[in-house]
């Protein structure tokens, strides 16, 4: 029941999944921001990140790292998801990180099973998506407390 | 008579107002945070002020639904303004702006007569707060109901910026400069407030030492 | 010390003693004062009387709907056509404006969209001009970053098998 209500909670903005504009960048789009920084130059790139506090300076840094070594069609597809996320409404976006702190806290056998179905089912519209997690089959195979995560995924989940 | 108060020592005051002034600039740093997208800060800053801000409302208006009504319009208005936030002046103090422009009007409007929560009912619930807390005889939530019902009255007695001005002093804490921007009026004007306000609640409270 | 109840001009410190926000030195001297001064320490008590009758008003609890109402709102204001947000703005901007400010802004605004739409084209070498022009860089920006970074690391761990093992 609580998993009901936190649906019929969570605002359905989008009939259709969230399709975000794959493939080339179009013309005249300026580069993002996290585009600028990896291109400065390191000294130019370090003096930037000095507004940051130390931990959080090089948990950026760390990341950026990894990020740079991403296939570039990947770190295309990964800002396309973050640009997309950022412009959704902040209720969407509060019930998606919480699912989120959910969601890490799983199993890793778990997480690749929800991960799975998240996939599945950020593709398909709206009325589908419920229908399918109101089967039997889907009941049987996820917990009530995957169920809810994954109610607060779906929505907001940016797909290509 | 023996009038002395405990006063914080020089290290708690310093403390206390260096863990303030970095609060405060996390609030504002927060606010810049919105201002560039990010809604996980706006739900930070609703997470600490929420309460607070309702509370101010509720003792201006003295009506909880209203209170809580007034407060959404209070932080729709911010994360509206967010992308021509400047942190000219600290964060709390916009906020109360916002919040006591809203109250103000609130109560010029009239609207304090239709919707003023009756006194018999609101107390009620405070007693129904006392009730639930077993560690209290029956005695002492007599004596919390008539105290409250004194209180409020005393409040309500205040003009409104007097109230809004002993509010922003008595339960945020906020500095006469503060209440100033807050009130859209003089330093000097605040303390004149608050002097009057404080006379009145004085003349109507002080038998309850 | 001339005495704060008899001199306006020191009341203040009477409130800021029961406020407990006078400095150490202030509160010193006040409390010297307070010893030899009868109306000084009446003030003082029932000052404190009030603060304590003040500190018994507790407030009820936050409605539970509260942020829900909130965000609904929000997202309601969002997902509003322009112009009624440009006259939600007119009407309910957060500083009090007067009465008749607020539509003569709506129809300024309205007139410069109009005017603005039937002027000629801006000339491609100015607007190049002002594109080649260096940016300024906020600190907007490395907020900015480090958000779209952790948002990167979200979507990472819901991206299929193959992409996850590369971050």
């Amino acid at each position: 029941m609580p998993v009901l209500v936190a649906a019929a909670l969570l605002p359905s903005v989008h009939a259709q999944p969230h399709k975000i504009a794959a493939g080339v960048r179009p013309m005249g789009r300026p580069a993002g921001p996290v585009e600028k920084l990896a291109k400065l130059p390191p000294d130019e790139r370090k003096k930037k990140l000095e507004q940051l506090p130390p931990e959080r300076r090089a948990k950026v840094e760390q990341q950026l790292e990894k990020f740079k070594k991403l296939p570039s069609e990947e770190q295309e597809r990964l800002k396309r998801q973050a640009e997309f996320f950022q412009k959704l409404p902040p209720q969407q976006q509060q019930a998606f990180r919480q699912g989120m702190r959910q969601f890490s806290q799983l199993p890793e056998a778990r997480q690749a099973s929800l991960r799975a179905e998240l996939n599945t089912l950020s593709h398909i519209p709206d009325a589908q998506r419920r229908a399918r997690m109101n089967s039997d089959e889907f009941r049987n195979k996820y917990t009530a407390a995957e169920k809810q995560i994954l109610d607060k995924l779906s929505p907001a989940y940016p797909v290509d | 008579m023996d009038a002395k108060l405990p006063q914080p020592s020089m290290e708690e005051r310093v403390s206390t107002d260096m863990t303030a002034a970095v609060a405060l600039e996390r609030d504002a740093e927060l606010m810049l945070r919105v201002r560039a997208g990010d809604s996980t800060s706006f739900t930070l800053l609703l997470e600490k002020h929420r309460g607070p801000v309702i509370h101010f409302i509720y003792r201006m208006v003295l009506n909880q639904a209203i209170a809580e009504e007034l407060a959404q319009e209070v932080f729709l208005r911010v994360y509206r303004s967010r992308e021509s936030y400047e942190p000219t002046a600290k964060f709390t103090t916009w906020l109360f702006r916002i919040a006591t422009h809203l109250a103000l009007n609130w109560i010029r409007d009239g609207k304090n007569e239709r919707g003023q929560e009756s006194l018999d009912g609101e107390i009620q619930e405070g007693v129904g707060r006392q009730v639930a807390d077993r560690s209290r005889n029956v005695e002492q939530v007599l004596v919390y109901r008539v105290r409250l019902k004194e209180v409020r009255e005393a409040i309500d007695l205040l003009p409104a910026k007097q109230r809004a001005a002993v509010l922003m002093h008595k339960y945020q804490e906020m500095e006469y400069s503060q209440i100033a921007k807050a009130l859209a009026c003089s330093e000097s004007a605040v303390k004149s407030l608050l002097f009057r306000a404080y006379e009145t609640l004085r003349s109507r409270l002080s038998h309850m030492a | 010390m001339r005495c704060p109840v008899q001199h306006k001009e020191n009341s203040e410190i009477l409130l800021d003693y029961c406020a407990r926000t006078l400095t150490p030195e202030a509160t010193l001297e006040f409390e010297h004062h307070m010893a030899a001064c009868v109306d000084c320490r009446m003030f003082a008590a029932s000052q404190q009387a009030v603060w304590s009758a003040l500190d018994a008003w507790e407030p009820a609890p936050v409605s539970a709907d509260f942020d829900r109402k909130l965000y609904a709102r929000i997202e309601e204001h969002e997902n509003s056509s322009w112009w009624k947000k440009l006259a939600a703005w007119s009407f309910a901007s957060p500083l009090p404006w007067s009465s008749s400010v607020a539509p003569i802004a709506t129809a300024c605004v309205t007139i410069a969209a109009a005017v603005m739409f039937y002027l000629p084209p801006e000339r491609p070498d100015a607007h190049q001009a002002r594109q080649n022009q260096p940016k300024v860089e906020s600190t907007d920006d490395v907020y900015q970053v480090e958000r779209t970074l952790d948002d990167i690391e979200m979507f990472k761990q819901l991206a299929p098998p193959a992409s996850a093992e590369q971050m």
